[in-house]
């Protein structure tokens, strides 16, 4: 069964290298095998689900006791983003078949998809920082040239800007894993959770450099320039992965592990992420609120959304834990959704300036009704996934005495409905102006995994107390392990 | 404080002036070079003071410094696309440098 983690890791990787060596000829072909390593990632996540949400742990190693081992280790919270990781990527894959066709090589994107993939796994399934940080590299290395896809002006510029800020948070990472290696002697998140949350005292500074580090790779305000820039202008299936998977990845998830052990709820540092999240989600709220493009509004929403997610982090009870990684796997459902909806857009009309479209429902139906689906579930209506997690969010926030918490998350909700439904209105409903006349609904590899995405937002709102029960408290389990 | 930790803070103090203040592109990316190189001498360091077993860090600051020198020669491609075909090299002339 353990043999399952490295294959989780060596699949991709492989897929990503045949792509590359046979497929450079044939588009056909590189199709093909993309969908399927992503595939095939999916049903290896699928067949450790069961032991792993049974509370088990998996771990393999290469190299021995040395801490510079390549180790993994696998538990309920891994599964839970190695679910969220396959899921997004085989979608992402599915809606690049035909989506891709704009632009040239696409071999060569698929390589760079499957690395980025790669680089996730290891993230997910390292069981120390220094693996963590091999992933987070390998990932935002891929993620780097992927928004520079497009070769134009606004993709260099957006990634350059991304690569430099990028990299101050590796560094940050870095730094912060040495001197904390100084201190506690490991690095292994186990070791590091065993050894008691007591050294926080000692581990003041290399804590400030990780979260640093973490919050500019998670696009935390202040830390969020280069978000909207690098989300809106790469190709859509990639806006779909970063904004869905890759920061809650390489940011959120590094969070949650080092949580208990340096981050300690009711701590001075869980102030500052109370605090943060709390600006996060205003300040990106009221940001998305002023934006005229499509892929720009969805990127600011993103860091509004990232804010709750942290903030339930922040409160840190086992009903804001559920609370936040439930509102982290709805997030990357809708946001995909909305993102390839705004993909799709983009590719049928030739723009996404939201005041030149309109009426688009009677010309793109699938676009528009998965669309509305992602859009009730973003703004909270019941029954729909978002509304329980956000709900789950601020009663655990008011439970836990954060009633200022709790007013910021709820006042946030309201301004996520004011600026979706400009969203909507401005794309889907009102007049369909003249030059939009001829425009016809994007092909079936791109609207189906739409389809699935909305269906996925309906199924989880309606079954969510079996959701939290199988996934989310098994995960919220091993985030606690150290507390 | 050790030779080697002033050495590497005065590389990532500037390393930091060459990202936050300078505007050429290339000069960013020496920036950020420096700054790689400055933090894997602190994590050497850190490690030689503190726990006393020393190859632990010298491993990691060298999978550090490899990942730096991948990000530079990445940041160095894009600046130089940037130039030859955009003719950008300084960041002021960015029209999406905008928060």
């Amino acid at each position: 069964m353990s043999a399952v983690l490295p294959a989780l890791v060596f699949v991709p990787l492989l897929t990503a290298a045949v792509i590359a060596l046979l497929a450079r000829r044939s588009e056909r072909a590189a199709d093909v095998m993309c969908n399927a390593g992503t595939a095939i990632t999916l049903g290896l996540a699928l067949s450790v689900a069961g032991p792993l949400a049974g509370g088990e742990r998996l771990s393999w190693n290469l190299g021995g006791a040395s801490p510079l081992s390549v180790s993994l280790a696998a538990d309920a919270l891994s599964l839970l983003m190695l679910l969220v990781v396959a899921v997004g990527s085989l979608a992402a894959s599915v809606y690049s078949v035909s989506y891709m066709r704009a632009y040239t090589e696409k071999a060569r994107y698929y390589v760079l998809l499957m690395l980025m993939v790669t680089g996730m796994n290891i993230v997910v399934l390292g069981a120390d920082i220094v693996n963590m940080y091999v992933g987070v590299e390998v990932a935002a290395l891929a993620c780097y040239a992927l928004v520079a896809y497009g070769l134009g002006r606004d993709y260099l510029e957006a990634s350059f800007k991304y690569q430099v800020l990028g990299t101050v948070g590796t560094m940050c990472l870095i730094g912060g894993m040495g001197l904390m290696y100084g201190r506690a002697g490991t690095l292994s998140f186990v070791e590091l959770a065993e050894g008691g949350a007591g050294a926080e005292a000692g581990l003041a500074v290399p804590a400030a450099l990780l979260l640093t580090g973490l919050a500019l790779k998670a696009a935390f305000v202040p830390f969020h320039a280069w978000l909207p820039d690098a989300h809106s202008t790469a190709p859509s299936p990639v806006s779909a992965l970063l904004s869905g998977v890759f920061i809650k990845i390489v940011g959120l998830y590094g969070l949650m592990r080092l949580l208990f052990i340096v981050f300690v709820p009711g701590g001075l540092f869980s102030t500052v992420l109370l605090v943060v999240g709390g600006i996060s989600i205003l300040a990106g709220a009221l940001l998305a609120l002023v934006q005229s493009d499509m892929k720009r509004l969805l990127a600011y929403c993103t860091i509004s959304q990232m804010g709750y997610v942290l903030l339930g982090l922040a409160v840190g009870t086992p009903l804001a834990l559920v609370g936040a990684l439930f509102h982290l796997v709805n997030h990357a459902l809708f946001k995909e959704l909305f993102f390839f909806g705004a993909g799709s857009v983009e590719r049928q009309t030739g723009t996404r300036e939201i005041g030149r479209l309109g009426g688009l429902n009677s010309r793109m139906p699938v676009t528009g009704v998965t669309s509305a689906i992602g859009f009730f579930s973003v703004s909270g209506c019941p029954p729909f996934n978002g509304f329980w997690s956000k709900l789950i969010i601020i009663v655990a926030a008011v439970q836990a005495g954060h009633v200022g918490a709790a007013v910021v998350g709820a006042i946030g909700a309201v301004v996520t409905i004011g600026y979706f439904l400009k969203y909507e209105r401005g794309v889907f409903f009102g007049a369909l102006p003249q030059a939009l006349a001829a425009v016809r609904e994007s092909p079936v590899s791109m609207y189906a995994p739409m389809i699935v995405l909305a269906a996925a937002c309906i199924a989880l709102g309606l079954a969510f107390p079996w959701f939290i029960e199988t996934l989310l408290e098994p995960a919220v389990q091993a985030m606690m392990l150290g507390a | 404080m050790s030779t080697l930790a002033v050495a590497s803070s005065l590389l990532i103090l500037v390393g930091l002036y060459g990202v936050v203040l300078k505007r050429n592109l290339l000069k960013i990316v020496i920036g950020v070079e420096l700054l790689a190189l400055g933090v894997a001498g602190l994590v050497v360091d850190a490690g030689v003071i503190e726990a006393g077993v020393a190859h632990v860090s010298q491993g990691v600051a060298l999978i550090a410094v490899v990942g730096g020198s991948a990000v530079v020669a990445l940041m160095t491609v894009t600046a130089v696309r940037l130039y030859e075909k955009h003719k950008v090299i300084d960041v002021r002339e960015m029209r999406r440098l905008k928060g």
